[in-house]
């Protein structure tokens, strides 16, 4: 599970569900809950928070990426590949924080990935969780 | 009107249960292992003795500074995880020593409700499992007990047969009008049969209500959360496939090295999922 810590610096919510912005040291991202400041008691501004999402659910863009509806993107260093015969495992640093990608092998290859790269990790709005610290 | 105020300390647990059934309804008794849910149905059948209190069952007195029914005059059935049926004696023979006035008429009312009028004569042995719970579930109800008191009784059965099992326990409460107390950690059980569930925490009774108390519990928010324990751990590829027990279902979720590491078989851990992930298939 590949974690980023922040703090909560926007909260818009409608009939339940809730579009909650997390300030990180990386990037601001924007997460959607079904879960509002009413049902949860941790959805308050400037809290601080834990992100979480999983590996399987970052992608990778390579710089200028062009228009994509995914908000989350992480400008990312690539650290270390480890390729598999299916999917590879993308290790990525950005300002101090590690997070890593699983992708298939085949679009590793197809980009081009390789260590040093600069690349944007993407992250969809509904694979992104809160813990409460 | 079932009271029950008792008190009872045992293995350094000071137990106190105060409720009130409704005649007539199920109750599923909710809790973490340990919590005192055995006790009380042991408590209520008069198989322990409280220290103090009372329980009064329509009025009659089952136990109380002066009085303590034996579990023969209580007018309980019980069904335990691990029931015995009489091996030597047959399936209606089983139902007959159970009565203590003999019912033939209502011996094959229940032989007809668990499904097994063929079978009446054969021995436990030559029945599969789930034939063998039937005939205890009716065995526990053959005298005609005023309070069902069944004990995780089904917990070790697969999704199919325990559908079946709750189907006789819902025919059975209703043909005569039993009051049932089930423990059970199975939700959607508890959600089927009951229309009371007494939540008990460390030997108390902390409330007791409509099934909608257990979405109080975080772990049983309208997420997708449940927990599970592991079973098995497994590299594929460059990930790692962990195979989970949710209740009785084996379910396999990818994982990765890092978290492998925090993680071994037999654990017992929370799986969650974004509410957006799953689908789902009718």
């Amino acid at each position: 599970m590949n974690k980023l810590y922040g703090k909560i610096s926007k909260i818009i919510s409608h009939e339940g569900i809730s579009l909650v912005n997390i300030e990180t040291d990386q990037a601001v991202l924007g997460t959607v809950l079904i879960d509002t400041p009413e049902s949860c008691t941790y959805l308050e501004i400037g809290k601080k928070i834990t992100v979480a999402f999983k590996e399987t659910e970052v992608a990778i863009g390579l710089k200028n990426i062009g228009t994509i509806s995914m908000a989350n993107q992480i400008p990312c260093k690539i650290e270390k590949i480890t390729e598999g015969k299916i999917l590879s495992k993308i290790s990525l640093t950005c300002k101090g924080a590690k997070i890593s990608s699983i992708i298939t092998s085949n679009s590793s290859k197809r980009l081009n990935l390789n260590n040093g790269l600069e690349v944007i990790a993407l992250v969809k709005a509904n694979e992104i969780s809160l813990l409460e610290e | 009107m079932i009271s029950i105020d008792i008190k009872k300390s045992f293995k350094d647990i000071d137990f106190n249960f105060k409720v009130e059934i409704i005649k007539g309804s199920i109750n599923a008794l909710f809790g973490e292992s340990g919590a005192g849910k055995t006790t009380f149905l042991r408590l209520l059948a008069g198989l322990e003795t409280p220290n103090s209190g009372y329980i009064k069952v329509d009025n009659k007195i089952w136990f109380n500074k002066k009085i303590n029914l034996t579990p023969q005059k209580r007018d309980i059935g019980f069904v335990f995880q691990d029931y015995a049926l009489f091996p030597n004696m047959s399936i209606i023979e089983n139902l007959r020593f159970a009565q203590s006035l003999k019912d033939e008429k209502f011996i094959e009312e229940l032989l007809e409700m668990i499904d097994l009028k063929e079978e009446r004569n054969s021995y436990p042995k030559q029945l599969s499992g789930g034939q063998q719970q039937r005939v205890a579930l009716a065995r526990a109800v053959a005298r005609k007990p005023k309070l069902l008191l069944l004990d995780e009784a089904f917990s070790a059965v697969d999704s199919k047969l325990r559908s079946t099992l709750q189907n006789d326990i819902q025919n059975i409460h209703k043909r005569l009008n039993l009051t049932t107390i089930i423990i059970s950690h199975d939700i959607a059980e508890v959600y089927k049969l009951a229309s009371n569930v007494i939540v008990i925490e460390k030997g108390v009774i902390k409330k007791s209500g409509s099934p909608d108390i257990l979405f109080e519990n975080s772990q049983t928010s309208g997420k997708f959360r449940f927990s599970a324990k592991i079973m098995k751990i497994e590299k594929a590829d460059t990930v790692y496939i962990v195979t989970l027990l949710i209740q009785n279902n084996l379910t396999k979720v990818v994982s990765t090295e890092e978290e492998i590491l925090t993680m071994k078989v037999g654990d017992d851990v929370l799986v969650a999922s974004k509410a957006f992930n799953p689908i789902i298939i009718t």
